[in-house]
């Protein structure tokens, strides 16, 4: 379990460095090499390592703790079939993560990059929504019971689209230099990231690793089905280039464009859930 | 901090993770107890670590204001 | 799949305690949730609230915002009351001491902004104070439904299948938490973490996301 927890951590860091040298390839340029997110991590462990003397000691620090505590979380709730909605209650809450980098220097950048975040809280509608269509398919939450329904109905991506649909809106906007990654956009310098430097950078490293991981695996999970290990990691990657591809093709929205757009979305997705129940 | 104590509290961390580990294949405790203790102790060990390896004494500095 | 229709939702369920018919639970679901309440909770309680700098547009010039003790000991007051209707929100087995407990987060979310000398803060904090206030009517309403057609108000009672709560109430409840501070309503919620003090203001934010997970939990249940 620890080995799994260890080698989870740095595939997500991979997918996250062969995300960018899709992105780079698609633009024409050459790219960092696929290990550089790994590099990355280390590189910043071992920088020196203090903390802002305008920040809010305890929760700079603890910040980044809960950070990498509730991505392990979601790595046991999706490996183990716990519930769906614990799953997706850690990644609303991961909201109040990056909020909490942000608004614990004192920085500006990061303040900014705080609120920002809070604004495209919207990215988290789509997937109640998405939710409430499996619930009415499989009638259970619980990642176990949905494996089950899918080895004999077949895969929810064939059953209900729009929400897989919504589900990959809902990756899109959680991968960097996607256009609804308003809170690290480069006008805040690195937002909400902008004063973790060091081992507080690194740790969030882990946790953006975790993330990818536990996001990219549960989304195949949920969607396609419990396979054996490497045809899980060759979907989660065939699901991660697709990503890229979306990434390196559209700008970044403005902050309200962003939101727009998530919005529009969820207003679709309850349409479709409200025709569902009608016709159910 | 001192290093020493970054090192302590790393160590702890890893026996807790270690000790867990064990004592969930041995049936002594049972999976989501062994998994409560990683979610807490796993954090602490990555970032403890980290500042074992490198924790400057380096004089604390006003946020990021521009180029 | 379990016996019982609920621990279909937020799995097992691993603590049940009874009052008559109302009884409060631990689902791992609840419990997550519980704690993550709990641990902001504690972080306002003990850090300290950090010193903002703010940059003069046009020039170098950068200014350090200075906040009086007093004003942040009432905010941390409000913080933690706040931290402590999450909690029991999270916990209640009951729809009305949910959409008490609800209310009362909208409430301590004004007052965590309320005593910041700031006027944009302001006027955010009294623009989410009037949405907070005319979304309790379908909160209330909601839960008044759920009572006057099934004559219970016990999610576990409701959640057993006897029951067909009508789609309205659960829509009236939804629109009620949603009021509280979730998209779209919380644009007015944005500007009020401007404010200083991020232990505090952190809880606003926690604290309306965290009785959406749960009322989404509630929705599905009943």
């Amino acid at each position: 379990m620890i080995g799994y927890l260890v080698s989870a951590t740095f595939t997500g860091l991979l997918m996250l460095g062969i995300h960018r040298k899709v992105i780079a390839r698609i633009q024409k340029r050459p790219g960092p090499p696929i290990w550089q997110e790994i590099l990355h991590t280390l590189k910043f462990s071992f920088k020196s390592t203090w903390v802002p003397a305008t920040a809010s000691r305890t929760l700079f620090i603890a910040v980044v703790l809960i950070g990498i505590g509730i991505w392990c979380a979601a790595l046991f709730v999706v490996t183990e079939g716990g519930s769906v909605l614990i799953l997706f209650g850690i990644y609303m809450l991961h909201k109040i993560v990056e909020h909490g980098y942000g608004l614990s220097s004192g920085s500006p950048y990061g303040k900014f990059g705080g609120v920002r975040s809070v604004i495209s809280a919207t990215s988290e509608i789509p997937l109640f929504v998405t939710i409430a269509a499996i619930y009415l398919f499989t009638h259970s939450l619980i990642i176990s019971d949905i494996v089950a329904y899918q080895a004999v109905h077949g895969p929810l991506l064939l059953s209900v689209p729009p929400a897989a649909v919504a589900m990959y809106l809902v990756l899109l906007s959680k991968m960097p230099y996607g256009p609804f990654s308003i809170v690290e956009s480069k006008e805040l310098v690195s937002g909400y990231k902008t004063e973790h430097f060091g081992v507080w950078r690194a740790g969030l490293e882990v946790c953006n690793g975790l993330k990818t991981y536990v996001l990219l695996y549960a989304a195949v999970l949920i969607f396609i089905g419990q396979f054996p290990i490497w045809a899980m990691l060759a979907l989660m990657l065939a699901l991660l280039v697709s990503l890229s591809f979306v990434c390196a093709l559209s700008p970044m929205l403005s902050p309200y464009d962003s939101v727009t757009v998530q919005t529009l979305a969820t207003a679709f997705m309850i349409v479709y859930i409200i025709a569902l129940v009608v016709m159910a | 901090m001192r290093r020493e104590t970054a090192f302590k509290v790393m160590s702890a961390a890893a026996l807790a993770c270690i000790a867990a580990w064990t004592a969930m294949i041995a049936g002594w405790i049972p999976a989501f107890a062994a998994m409560a203790v990683f979610i807490v102790a796993f954090p602490v060990f990555v970032i403890f670590l980290a500042l074992w390896w490198m924790y400057s004494q380096g004089k604390e500095d006003i946020p990021f204001i521009g180029y | 799949m379990y016996e019982h229709l609920m621990e279909n939702i937020g799995g097992p369920v691993a603590f049940a305690l009874e009052f008559g018919d109302i009884v409060n639970y631990f689902s791992p679901y609840t419990l997550t949730l519980f704690i993550l309440a709990f641990a902001f909770t504690v972080l306002a309680v003990v850090s300290r609230p950090e010193r903002q700098i703010d940059i003069a547009f046009g020039g170098d010039a950068y200014t350090a915002k200075v906040i009086t003790l007093q004003e942040m000991r009432f905010r941390r007051f409000m913080a933690i009351a706040c931290g402590l209707a999450s909690m029991g929100a999270m916990v209640s087995g009951d729809i009305f001491n949910f959409t008490l407990f609800t209310s009362m987060v909208g409430i301590t979310n004004v007052g965590i902004v309320a005593a910041v000398r700031n006027r944009h803060v302001l006027n955010a904090a009294y623009e989410y104070g009037i949405v907070a206030m005319a979304a309790t009517l379908p909160l209330f309403g909601g839960a008044a439904i759920i009572l006057a057609t099934t004559g219970t108000l016990s999610i576990w009672e409701l959640s057993s299948g006897t029951w067909t709560v009508p789609a309205v109430a659960k829509g009236l409840l939804g629109l009620g938490v949603i009021g509280e501070g979730m998209a779209p309503f919380y644009a007015a919620k944005a500007e009020m973490f401007r404010a200083p003090g991020a232990p505090y203001v952190i809880m606003c934010s926690l604290s309306s996301l965290l009785i959406f997970l749960r009322v989404i939990e509630i929705i599905i249940t009943i």
